[in-house]
């Protein structure tokens, strides 16, 4: 079992997607087919993005079992007031900041969920985790 | 069509140095929500037409294996951007003209190529 950890930066919109870039990059080293790679791309930026917009922080752990790829996201909070709405295409919280950057379209979950073969979210005041798991064919 | 056909077109400038002038270009994709674009892009080798100055644009460029971005309406990007597009071997473009008039030249262009 392979785990690497990442730091995730709160507001760091100029950094947001390096953590997926550089996964994407490990990725194509070991010679992973591309539509896996296509569907942790697009995964891993959401879920980082995420963080990065709408968290205090956290930490993004990437684990590789055999032919099993787990994305692991846990921030400080502030938490997501309700996760289904959260699921919804189109349902944003973002800022004007964060619009202008370009974020905040609502598509940060569903995105995931269809990239993924199963997405867990748990979420209270403390903080939330996300967890991404990616079956590599 | 490929990356390097986009010179011939007079209302688009190329911006940086590194990237595969010839890549294919499968497909035009025009959108300034990068969320959407990190959705709906389906393809590989899809140009990005966008109005959007973000860093992040450089960065769906090079998770979704996009062949160039095109910042349209003249909306020049910062050099940092640049930079970080050279690094990463993005092609990026400038058009003076809107999203939909540089598609529509793209697809002109196509057709008789």
């Amino acid at each position: 079992m392979e785990k690497y950890t990442y730091k995730i930066i709160s507001n760091d919109l100029e950094n947001a997607g390096c953590i997926a870039s550089r996964v994407k990059k490990m990725l194509i080293q070991k010679g992973i087919d591309r539509q896996t790679i296509r569907r942790v791309a697009i995964a891993s930026y959401e879920a980082e993005i995420n963080v990065v917009i709408h968290s205090y922080g956290g930490i993004c752990n990437v684990i590789i079992d055999g032919n099993e790829l787990t994305l692991e996201y846990i921030d400080d909070g502030p938490g997501i007031a309700c996760i289904a709405d959260a699921m919804k295409e189109g349902w944003s919280t973002a800022s004007k900041v964060d619009n202008e950057n370009g974020f905040g379209a609502g598509m940060g979950f569903p995105n995931m969920k269809n990239a993924s073969d199963k997405l867990d979210v748990k979420s209270s005041p403390d903080g939330t985790r996300v967890v991404i798991h990616i079956k590599i064919r | 069509m490929k990356v390097k056909d986009l010179l011939k077109l007079d209302s688009i400038h190329l911006l940086t140095k590194n990237g595969n002038m010839n890549q294919n270009i499968s497909d035009m994709y025009t959108c300034d929500l990068l969320s959407w674009v990190m959705g709906k892009v389906r393809k590989e080798d899809v140009v990005l037409l966008t109005v959007l100055k973000s860093m992040n644009a450089v960065a769906i460029a090079s998770l979704l294996n996009l062949s160039a971005v095109i910042f349209c309406e003249g909306v020049t990007p910062d050099q940092s951007i640049i930079d970080k597009a050279n690094d990463e071997n993005i092609n990026i473009f400038v058009s003076s003209k809107t999203s939909c008039e540089t598609a529509i030249d793209m697809y002109k262009y196509e057709s008789i190529l």
